[in-house]
């Protein structure tokens, strides 16, 4: 069988997996009309954020995977921490990828697996460490975790599956270790500058 | 690249066959093996693209995309071509020289590699130029409508009709704050430049991105919103629709029998 096939599977089958895990452990709790709206503005900022590097340092060929994860998981940690809730980190993935397909890439399915198995990653992390990045080092980790599943997926099955690309294993070395590197980063930013945005908007008035 | 209101046959099309359209379209691309099918299948794609009348403006950005995908495939896949047989154009890296070498085991431009390179940035064409006809289209709430009618979840349906509508406002706000921050003396040139503008600009756009979305949802539940809509626009399948399904669905059948039964 075909290893896109399979991984679609394994995605279905990790999702489902990791639904009743949570749901055995107590860890869902219904998302309110106030976190939908705080998850589609964060998919919205995550569409936003990357745009200034899209068009700057972004186009720096070789290190775009260091350039583009960085801001992207900063973001995404800090929905994480004002959402912290099971299936946050999910939404706001795949809010983001569908905005990006509906806005400009256009729809296509097949990149759907990707953004689910982000999700999937950061919820069983979650899950087993029963903590929704909490302290740093909890953070860093969750970013790594990140940057590896999704550089690895995207070079490996991704790619080759749907652009009929391959890549030469030093590069997708190259590129991973990239990616693992600016998520760990962006997951430090993303906790530090957590800290005055949750602190502001707790106190803050409407 | 953004809807452009205009009055062709492909913004007579529901949203719902749009969105069809485009899967088929993404089964196309990953399913044509042969150049002379990838190449009909831009051929075809950028026939509907020119139909659609784009600006002068369109055409050259499109232009300039193609070729800087064009470029990057061909010299990617010129270093990156692994089947066999492959004829070396000229060496990079050799296989034995030093660390790097051994690592990588050797860096060379292939010439199979780089006709491979020139037949596969077809597939990423074509999925560009589907993805301009879709954008340009079709409005993207239009689009939110028919993948909720297609099975999307309501809450992720509502997720990104709110994503929609903030963009505009937080790319708004995004240019406010940058100015502001200018103005006290933000540069934002090169490595240092471009994360201190990050920095600057997160921290009170997320703030204020929240406090409007508090302000949102106190709004909402105070009218007794509960997570589903009604909505104002039907969405209706006319005959267009119907051919336009009939004859991605034949192509997308022909082109399955055609790979696994030949």
């Amino acid at each position: 069988m075909n290893v896109f096939v399979i991984s679609v599977l394994f995605v279905l089958a990790f999702g489902t997996a990791l639904f009743f895990a949570a749901l055995k452990r107590k860890m869902i709790s219904a998302l309110n009309t106030h976190d939908l709206i705080v998850i589609a503005l964060m998919s919205s900022l995550l569409y936003a954020a990357g745009l200034p590097f899209k068009f700057g340092l972004g186009r720096l060929p070789f290190i775009h995977a260091f350039i583009y994860s960085v801001p992207f998981t900063a973001v995404l940690f800090i929905g994480i921490r004002v959402v912290p809730k099971a299936g946050a980190a999910t939404l706001i993935i795949v809010g983001h990828s569908l905005l990006s397909q509906l806005l400009s890439r256009g729809i296509n399915p097949l990149w759907w697996p990707y953004p689910f198995l982000a999700g999937f990653v950061l919820e069983s992390y979650f899950l087993i460490t029963r903590s929704y990045l909490q302290t740093r080092l909890n953070a860093v980790c969750a970013g790594c975790l990140r940057g590896l599943v999704m550089y690895l997926y995207f070079y490996l099955v991704s790619a080759p599956f749907i652009w009929h690309m391959h890549y030469a294993p030093w590069y997708v070395f190259i590129q991973t270790a990239q990616g693992v590197a600016g998520s760990g980063i962006g997951a430090l930013i993303g906790f530090a500058l957590s800290k005055p945005i949750l602190q502001a908007y707790r106190h803050g008035g409407i | 690249m953004r809807y452009s209101d205009k009055k062709t046959i492909f913004h007579r099309l529901d949203p719902r066959t749009k969105i069809i359209l485009s899967v088929g379209c993404a089964c196309l691309i990953v399913i044509a093996r042969s150049p002379a099918g990838l190449f009909l299948l831009f051929a075809a794609l950028l026939c509907c693209f020119l139909g659609m009348r784009p600006s002068a403006a369109t055409l050259r950005t499109t232009a300039k995309m193609m070729g800087a995908v064009f470029a990057l495939t061909v010299i990617s896949q010129g270093f990156f071509y692994y089947f066999e047989p492959r004829t070396p154009l000229f060496v990079l890296l050799e296989k034995g020289s030093g660390l790097p070498g051994r690592l990588t085991g050797g860096i060379a431009l292939y010439k199979e590699g780089l006709v491979y390179g020139m037949v596969q940035s077809m597939r990423l064409f074509s999925a560009a130029v589907m993805s301009m006809i879709i954008v340009m289209s079709t409005y993207p709430s239009d689009l939110v409508l028919g993948l909720k009618r297609l099975g999307v979840p309501e809450k992720i349906a509502f997720m990104l009709t709110m994503g929609i509508r903030f963009l505009p406002a937080i790319m708004e706000e995004s240019r406010r704050i940058m100015t502001a921050q200018k103005l006290r003396g933000l540069k934002i040139k090169g490595v240092k430049g471009n994360f201190a503008a990050f920095r600057s600009l997160i921290v009170p756009l997320i703030t204020d991105s929240l406090r409007h979305g508090r302000r949102i949802a106190l709004a909402a539940e105070v009218r007794g919103f509960t997570g589903t809509r009604t909505e104002i626009k039907n969405l209706k399948f006319a005959w267009l629709d119907w051919s336009a399904l009939f004859t991605v669905i034949t192509v997308v059948g022909v082109s399955i029998t055609c790979r696994f039964y030949r």
